[in-house]
C-alpha cells in the first residue's frame, strides 16, 4: 500500500487528461458520499485524483449571522454542527464574551465543561458509527447510535434540548444542575464503560477492521502539521495538540485529563483515539460532577440585568431568563478570536465588532473543513475500497465543513 | 523566546491585544507579505486556521490566521496576518431593459500557499465570498459556490440577493 | 413402460422442481432466511427487526411484502444500456441458479428427468455458470458502478473457483462417486465428510460465504463504495430478482454442503423407493440441514465488515487455494490408508 502523501505541487502535474483514468463522480447522491461530491480520478482500482467538491449543504451561516442580533447566531451555528453543537455553541460565545469583557463564575464555567464532554462522548460516537457503516458493519453503526442516546438524554435533562440545547449564553449558562442528575450521570457513564469493552471486542479488533484500517491513510505527523489538519486526526498522527490544553477555556485549566496521541496516524489509529477520547471525556465527567463548586451560574453583569420576576425564577428553578439585555447586545468595537475543542478538531472565531447591533464581521471555521485536505493528499494511491476508509476515519461531516 | 520581540524584529507594525491574547501584524505593502510570511513560518507558526476577509465601503482586509503545532511556547497563540487594499471603483452598466448592473471587480493579493499549503481550501472560500484573487494560488476555483455566482461575491457588505428572473431553461 | 407410469413420473418430477424441494421450497426458505437474517442482525444490535408486516408473528411476511412492492414498482431501463443483456441477464441468473437444484437430490429415491451417476459434476457445471450472467448485468448496465461491480465479480470469480472445485474433488476422492446419493450412503455407512475432511469443508464454508455475497465478501456491492454495486441502475422486479439469486445460491450451496459434508439425511436410514420415505421425509432432514448451516452464513453480516477487493483475491489465491490443496491431498493419504 502506498504510504506517500503527495505534495500540493505533485498534485498540479498528475496529468488527468486522456482516456487512461476512469472518473467516478461519487455523491451527492451516494450512500458512501454524504452531502457532498468527490470527484476520483481512477487507474484500474488506484486512485489517482480526488477532487473533493462541497458546499451542496452551505447554508451560508456567517452571512446570516452578521445581518442579526448577536444572540441570534447561537441557534444557527448550533444547526450547522448538528452531533456537535454545544461546541459551536460554546466557541461562539467565548468570543462574544470576549468582546464583551464578561467573565462566567466557576460553577458556569464547570457546566460548560460538563456539556461540553457530554457532547464529546456523542459526536465521537456519531462518527464511529459513521466509520462501521462505511467498512459495511450495520452493528457497530446501530450501537454507537444506540448508545448516544444515554448521553442525548442526560444533555435534555441538563439543558432541556436534546440536540440543539442553546444552553450556553454570553455570562453564563441557562440552567442549574437538576436533582439527581449526578445519579443518572454515574449510571450512563458505567454503561459506557461496560460498552467500550463491547466495542473493543467486536469492532476494535476484529481482524477484518484490522486488516481494512491498518497502514490505510497515513499521515505522517510532519505531513498532518503542514496540511493543518485538526482534532483526534490531528493528534492520531503523533502531534501533542489539545486547544483544552494549549488554549484553555471554561474549566479545563482546573481539570486534570490527559491527551492521548498514537503514533502511525493511519485509520486505525483514528478510530483508537476515539475511543481513548472518550475514556478521557468519562474521566472528565466523573472528575467535573466531583468537583464542581457552589454557586452562581451566571456573571454579575448578566444577573443585574434580570428583573424581578426573572430574578425570583432564578432563584426557585435555578434557571436564567434571557433579560432584553441579550437581544440589545452591543459589544463594545473590536475583535476577538476563540478556540473551542469540539468533538471532531478545532472550532475557530474571528468575530469583528464595531458597536453595533449586529457582528460586522462574523468568520468562523469548522474542523471538518479544516479537514479536507485527508481527501486530496491521503487517498491519493490507494484504492477505491479505501476511500471510504478513509473518509470514515477522518470522521468528516459535510454539513459541518459547508457551514 | 520572547514572542512578541521576535514578531516585532519581523515587522514594526504589531497590534497586541493583551486581554484577548490576540496578535496581529499589519502589512502595508503587498510585496512585503510573502517575506513576512516566510519569517513568521521560520518562527514556527506552521498552518493556517482561517483566511478571510473584511469588506469596509472602500477597502478590504484580508486575513491570515496562523498558528503552530509544532513549537511548545506557540502552541497558544493566534497570530493575525493582516494586509489591505483597496477596491476598485465599481462599474455601472445599463442592459437593455434598463436595469443597472453593478460590476464589481474582484481584488488582487499574493497568495500564501506556497508558504502555508493548509490555507488551499480557505483560499479558494475566501475568494468566491470576497472576491479576493490569490495571485500564486494553484487551483482557485470555486469551493462551495456555483461558478455562476461569479462576480457576486456574496459576503461583501453591498451584496444584494437578486431572485433569479427566469426558472427553467 | 407403459404411458401411464411415465406421465405419473413426469408429474413427480414436476413437483419435485416446482414444489419440494423446487421453487416453492426456495421462496418459503428464502423468504425465512432473509427474515432470520435481519431478526439475528437485529437482536445483535439493540433493536428489532421488522415488526410491521405482520406484527403476530414478527414480521415473517415482510419479505413477502417487499417482493410485492418489487412486483408493482415501474420497470425502468435507462437508455444508454446494452437492452436485451439488461433485461434478460438477471432472468438468466435466476434461471440457472434454480435449474442447478435439478442436480441436487435430498433423498435416496430420486428420478428427477436424468438419473444420472454424474450429478455432482453436472449440478457444480449449473453452479458456475451463474456469476457469468452477473458480469453480464454489470456489462448491460453502462453504470461506471456497475462495471466495477462486474469487474471485482470476475476477480472473485476466478480467484474463488479453483478451490471449491478442489474441496469438491476431495470429497469425490474420498467417496469414490460422482453422484450426491452414493456419496450420502456412504457417510451413512462410515462417517460424515466433515469429519472425513474438515479441511475440505471449511474451504467450502469460505467459498459459500464469497460467491454468495456474504460478510466479510460483500465485495460487489459494497453499498459505501459502489451504490449498489451489480445492481445499481435495476428497479423493480428485476432488481428483486438479483436481490434473491444469491440467497438461492446460497440454498444451493448449503444443500451440497449438508450432502457432502453433513451426512445427507442421516439420521435417516432406511432406503424405500416411496414417495414419502425416499424423498419427503429425509428432504425435509437435508432442507433443514442446509437452514442451519445458511443461517450461521447469515449471522456473520452482525460480527464482520467486509474485506478489500485485493485483500479477498489474495487471500483466495493463497490461504484458501493452499487449504483446497491440503484438503484433496488429506483425502488422497485417506483413501490409501483406510480403503
Amino acid at each position: 500500500m502506498s504510504e506517500k502523501v503527495y505534495n500540493i505541487d505533485d498534485l498540479q502535474n498528475i496529468n488527468v487528461e486522456g482516456e487512461k483514468y476512469i472518473i467516478l463522480q461519487i455523491g451527492p447522491s451516494h450512500p458512501g458520499s454524504g452531502h457532498m461530491r468527490l470527484k476520483v480520478w481512477l487507474d484500474g482500482d488506484i486512485i489517482v485524483k480526488v477532487d473533493p467538491d462541497i458546499g451542496f449543504v452551505h447554508r451560508t451561516s456567517e452571512w446570516l449571522s452578521e445581518r442579526r442580533e448577536w444572540i441570534k447566531a447561537v441557534p444557527i451555528v448550533e444547526r450547522i454542527m448538528l452531533p456537535d453543537t454545544v461546541h459551536a455553541n460554546l466557541a461562539y460565545v467565548l468570543t462574544v464574551e470576549k468582546l464583551l469583557g464578561i467573565e462566567p463564575p466557576p460553577r458556569a464555567q464547570y457546566l460548560r465543561s460538563l456539556v461540553a464532554e457530554i457532547n464529546r462522548i456523542t459526536s465521537h460516537l456519531y462518527g464511529i458509527g459513521i466509520f462501521g457503516i462505511f467498512l459495511g458493519s450495520s452493528t457497530v453503526y446501530m450501537w454507537a447510535f444506540g448508545d448516544r442516546e444515554p448521553f442525548i438524554d442526560l444533555m435534555e435533562m441538563l439543558t432541556g434540548a436534546r440536540i440543539t440545547t442553546s444552553y450556553i449564553i454570553p455570562g453564563g449558562v441557562r440552567w442549574d444542575l437538576p436533582n439527581g442528575f449526578k445519579e443518572r450521570a454515574e449510571t450512563v457513564l458505567q454503561y459506557m464503560e461496560r460498552r467500550l469493552k463491547d466495542y473493543e471486542d467486536i469492532w476494535v479488533k476484529n481482524p477484518v477492521v484490522q486488516a481494512r484500517t491498518i497502514n490505510v491513510g497515513t499521515l505522517k505527523k510532519e505531513d498532518a502539521i503542514r496540511l493543518g489538519v485538526v482534532g483526534p486526526n490531528l493528534r492520531a498522527s503523533g502531534v501533542y495538540y489539545d486547544t483544552r490544553k494549549h488554549h484553555p477555556y471554561a474549566a479545563y485549566s482546573n481539570l486534570d485529563f490527559e491527551v492521548p496521541t498514537m503514533k502511525n496516524g493511519d485509520s486505525y489509529d483514528r478510530l483508537l483515539i476515539r475511543v481513548e477520547e472518550i475514556k478521557q471525556s468519562i474521566k472528565l465527567i466523573r472528575q467535573i460532577l466531583k468537583d464542581i463548586p457552589e454557586g452562581k451560574i451566571i456573571a454579575d453583569q448578566i444577573y443585574n440585568q434580570l428583573n424581578p420576576v426573572m430574578k425570583k425564577n432564578y432563584e426557585e428553578k435555578k434557571r436564567v431568563m434571557f433579560p432584553a439585555f441579550m437581544i440589545h447586545m452591543r459589544p463594545p468595537a473590536g475583535e476577538a478570536s476563540a478556540k473551542v475543542e469540539a468533538g471532531r478538531g478545532e472550532i475557530f472565531f474571528y468575530i469583528k465588532s464595531t458597536g453595533d447591533k449586529y457582528p460586522y464581521r462574523f468568520r468562523w471555521v469548522t474542523p471538518s473543513f479544516r479537514n479536507l485536505p485527508y481527501f486530496t493528499h491521503v487517498t491519493v494511491g490507494h484504492r477505491l475500497a479505501d476511500l471510504p476508509t478513509i473518509y470514515g476515519s477522518i470522521d468528516y461531516f459535510p454539513p459541518e465543513a459547508d457551514r | 523566546m520572547n514572542i512578541k520581540d521576535e514578531l516585532s524584529k519581523i515587522s514594526t507594525n504589531l497590534v497586541i491585544d493583551e486581554k484577548r491574547a490576540n496578535y496581529k501584524i499589519i502589512i502595508d505593502e503587498p510585496s512585503k507579505l510573502i517575506d513576512v510570511a516566510n519569517s513568521i513560518k521560520n518562527l514556527g507558526f506552521d498552518h493556517v486556521v482561517s483566511v478571510t476577509g473584511v469588506d469596509y465601503p472602500d477597502k478590504i482586509e484580508v486575513i491570515w490566521h496562523v498558528s503552530s503545532y509544532s513549537s511548545e511556547e506557540l502552541k497558544g497563540i493566534d497570530l493575525a496576518i493582516s494586509m489591505t487594499v483597496k477596491k476598485p471603483e465599481p462599474l455601472k452598466q445599463t442592459d437593455a431593459q434598463g436595469n443597472i448592473n453593478v460590476n464589481r471587480p474582484p481584488v488582487t493579493v499574493p497568495s500564501l500557499v506556497s508558504v502555508w499549503p493548509s490555507g488551499i481550501f480557505s483560499e479558494r472560500e475566501a475568494f468566491e465570498m470576497f472576491g479576493i484573487i490569490f495571485d500564486g494560488h494553484p487551483d482557485l476555483r470555486y469551493l462551495m459556490l456555483p461558478e455562476d455566482f461569479y462576480g457576486t461575491w456574496p459576503l461583501r457588505k453591498d451584496f444584494t440577493y437578486q431572485k433569479p428572473k427566469v426558472f427553467i431553461e | 413402460m407403459g404411458i401411464i407410469p411415465l406421465i405419473l413420473w413426469l408429474i413427480q418430477d414436476l413437483l419435485y422442481i416446482i414444489i419440494f424441494p423446487g421453487l416453492v421450497t426456495i421462496l418459503v426458505v428464502v423468504v425465512i432466511i432473509i427474515w432470520l437474517e435481519r431478526k439475528i442482525a437485529a437482536k445483535v444490535q439493540m433493536r428489532f427487526g421488522p415488526l410491521w408486516v405482520s406484527k403476530k408473528i414478527g414480521g415473517a411476511l415482510q419479505s413477502l411484502a417487499d417482493l410485492l412492492r418489487y412486483s408493482f414498482q415501474e420497470v425502468i431501463i435507462p437508455e444508454k444500456t446494452d437492452k436485451w443483456a439488461f433485461i434478460l441477464a438477471p432472468g438468466l441468473m435466476f434461471a440457472f441458479a434454480t435449474i442447478a437444484l435439478i442436480f441436487i437430490p435430498v433423498g435416496p429415491y430420486y428420478s428427477v428427468l436424468f438419473p444420472s451417476y454424474y450429478t455432482i459434476l453436472f449440478s457444480l457445471a449449473l453452479i458456475i455458470i451463474t456469476p457469468i450472467f452477473a458480469i453480464t448485468v454489470g456489462w448491460a448496465s453502462d453504470n461506471k458502478f456497475s462495471f466495477i461491480g462486474a469487474l471485482r465479480e470476475g476477480f472473485l470469480l476466478i480467484s474463488y473457483e479453483i478451490p471449491f472445485l478442489l474441496s469438491v474433488v476431495s470429497m469425490v476422492i474420498i467417496f469414490h462417486t460422482y453422484d450426491y446419493i452414493n456419496a450420502v450412503q456412504n457417510q451413512l455407512s462410515f462417517l460424515p465428510g466433515i469429519i472425513l475432511n474438515p479441511l475440505a469443508a471449511l474451504t467450502m464454508l469460505i467459498v459459500m460465504i464469497r460467491t454468495t455475497g456474504r460478510f466479510p465478501f460483500d465485495i460487489t456491492e459494497a453499498d459505501s463504495e459502489l451504490v449498489m454495486g451489480l445492481f445499481t441502475e435495476y428497479s423493480a422486479l428485476f432488481f428483486g430478482v438479483g436481490m434473491a439469486t444469491p440467497y438461492v445460491e446460497l440454498y444451493n450451496f448449503s444443500l451440497i454442503f449438508s450432502l457432502l459434508f453433513l451426512g445427507g439425511w442421516w439420521p435417516f436410514t432406511l432406503n424405500v423407493m416411496n414417495p414419502v420415505y425416499g424423498l419427503i421425509l429425509p428432504g425435509i432432514i437435508v432442507v433443514v440441514k442446509a437452514f442451519i448451516v445458511m443461517a450461521v452464513l447469515v449471522f456473520l453480516r452482525a460480527v464482520y465488515p467486509r474485506y478489500r477487493l485485493d485483500q479477498a483475491v489474495r487471500s483466495g489465491w493463497s490461504y484458501v487455494l493452499l487449504l483446497s490443496i491440503l484438503s484433496v491431498i488429506l483425502s488422497v493419504v485417506e483413501v490409501m490408508f483406510l480403503r
